[in-house]
C-alpha cells in the first residue's frame, strides 16, 4: 500500500513538473521578453504579427491543462477504484505514455518554434553575412569531464551486461541492450553534432549566445545519455533482485530528473540574452 | 576570425571568399597551420551552397595558402603569407593580354581570337 502511495505522489511531481511548473516558467519567459523587447523597437524578433504569437502561447497552455488534467485523472482512478495496475493496463506503460503524451506540447513549441525561425529567416533582409574562419568542435561545447563521465558510465553499462548474461533474468535481452545503448547514443550525437555544424536557426542571433544554447544542449544531451544508463542499469538490477513496484517509483523518478534537464536547457536569463541584434538599424543607430 | 560576404556585391562568392582568407592570413588573424572551418561548417554558417565554398578551398589549396590533410580536415598551408601575395587570375590575365596584343598585331581580329580561345578551351579534356 505504501508503495501505492509513493508512486502516486511521484506520479503528481511528474505531472506538476512537466505539465505545470515548466509550461508556466517557459510562458512567463516569452512574456518578458515580449516585455522587454516591444515589436516597436526590436521588429525583427517578430515575424509574424502578436496576435498569433499569442495565440500559439495559449494553444501551448490549453494543451498543458488537458494533458494535466488527464494525469490527474489518471491518479484519481487509481487511487479510487484500488486497482493493481494504472488504468487497468500495466503501469510501467501507462506512466511511459504519460510521459510521451507529456511530451506532445513540448513538441508542439519546437513545430512552431521551426515555423518562426523560417519566418525570421524569410524575413532577413541583410546581404552581408558573417561566419567565424574557426573550426568547431565538441570540446568547444562541452567540458572535458563530461566525455569521461559517460565513458566510464557506458565501461559500467557493459559490465552489468555481463554480468546478467552469466546470472539472466526473465526477458533480459544480453548483447542486444548494448546494441541498443550504442545506437540510443550515436542518436544523441548526431543531435548535438546536427546543432553545431548546422544552419543558423536564427539569423540574427550573438555568437556568444547560440554557443550558449548549443552548450546547454550539448550538456543536457550527455546528462541524458548517461540518465539512460543509469535507469536500465537500475531495471536490470531491479527486476533481478527488486520488486516490480520500486521499478514503478524509480520510472516516475527518472522521468522527472530526465524533463528537469531537458526542460531546464529552454529556460533561459533574459538579462543575457544580447536583443540589441534584434533592433531595427533606425533605433540601433540611436542608440549607439 | 570573422569573415564577411556580401550576396549581392557583384563579386563571385567564391573569389570574396578567397579575398577574406587571403586577408586573415596576410593580417595574422589567422597563422599557418591553424585548422579553417569544413566546406559545411562554412557554407551553413554563410548560407551558401556547399560548392562555392569547396571551389573557393580549391582554389586557395591550389595557391598553396591552405593545405587539406584528409579526415583531419583543411589546415592554413606552413607558406601561406608568402603564397598569399601570389595571384594566379592576375599572372593568367598578365599572359593572356600580353598574347591577344600579339595576335592583334599580327592582325588577327576579336572574333576570330574568340573562336580560337573557345574551341581550344572546348577541345582541353
Amino acid at each position: 500500500m505504501w508503495n501505492d502511495n509513493i508512486l502516486y505522489l511521484a506520479f503528481i511531481v511528474q505531472i506538476f513538473v512537466i505539465s505545470v511548473y515548466f509550461p508556466s516558467a517557459i510562458v512567463s519567459q516569452m512574456r518578458r521578453v515580449i516585455e522587454k523587447c516591444p515589436p516597436k523597437e526590436f521588429p525583427k524578433l517578430y515575424p509574424v504579427s502578436m496576435e498569433s504569437i499569442y495565440r500559439w502561447i495559449k494553444i501551448y497552455q490549453v494543451a498543458n491543462y488537458v494533458v494535466m488534467l488527464f494525469g490527474f485523472y489518471i491518479v484519481i482512478h487509481a487511487a479510487v477504484t484500488g486497482v493493481e495496475q494504472m488504468l487497468g493496463l500495466k503501469t510501467p506503460l501507462v506512466i511511459f505514455g504519460y510521459f510521451m503524451l507529456q511530451y506532445l506540447p513540448m513538441l508542439l513549441l519546437e513545430f512552431t518554434n521551426v515555423k518562426y525561425m523560417k519566418k525570421m529567416r524569410e524575413a532577413n533582409q541583410k546581404t552581408k553575412r558573417k561566419a567565424d574562419l574557426t573550426r568547431r568542435k565538441l570540446s568547444d561545447y562541452i567540458d572535458s569531464k563530461w566525455v569521461w563521465i559517460t565513458l566510464f558510465s557506458h565501461f559500467v553499462f557493459v559490465g552489468v551486461v555481463i554480468h546478467f548474461m552469466y546470472n539472466p533474468f526473465d526477458g533480459f535481452g544480453g548483447l542486444t541492450n548494448l546494441l541498443i545503448v550504442f545506437l540510443t547514443d550515436l542518436f544523441f550525437v548526431s543531435m548535438i553534432a546536427w546543432r553545431i555544424y548546422s544552419k543558423r536557426r536564427d539569423p540574427y542571433q550573438a555568437k556568444e549566445d547560440r554557443y550558449r544554447v548549443i552548450s546547454n544542449i550539448a550538456k543536457g544531451m550527455f546528462v541524458t545519455i548517461n540518465l539512460i544508463i543509469v535507469f536500465v542499469s537500475f531495471t536490470f538490477i531491479n527486476k533481478a533482485y527488486g520488486s516490480p513496484a520500486i521499478k514503478d517509483i524509480g520510472m516516475v523518478v527518472y522521468f522527472i530528473i530526465l524533463a528537469i534537464i531537458s526542460l531546464r536547457s529552454m529556460l533561459i536569463d533574459v538579462n543575457d540574452v544580447n536583443f540589441d541584434v534584434y533592433r531595427d538599424e533606425q533605433s540601433k543607430t540611436l542608440n549607439t | 576570425m570573422e569573415i564577411v560576404i556580401d550576396i549581392e556585391g557583384g563579386e563571385p562568392l567564391f573569389a570574396q571568399l578567397i579575398a577574406q582568407i587571403k586577408f586573415a592570413v596576410s593580417n595574422g588573424s589567422v597563422n599557418p597551420g591553424d585548422p579553417l572551418p569544413s566546406i559545411r561548417q562554412l557554407a551553413n554558417d554563410l548560407d551558401i551552397n556547399n560548392k562555392t565554398v569547396a571551389k573557393a578551398y580549391k582554389l586557395l589549396e591550389r595557391d598553396s595558402v591552405i593545405q587539406a590533410k584528409g579526415y583531419r580536415g583543411t589546415f592554413i598551408h606552413p607558406e601561406a603569407k608568402q603564397n598569399c601575395d601570389i595571384d594566379l587570375s592576375a599572372w593568367a590575365k598578365e599572359r593572356l593580354n600580353t598574347t591577344i596584343t600579339e595576335l592583334k598585331d599580327a592582325g588577327i581580329t576579336d572574333s576570330e581570337i574568340r573562336i580560337a580561345f573557345a574551341e581550344l578551351m572546348n577541345n582541353r579534356d
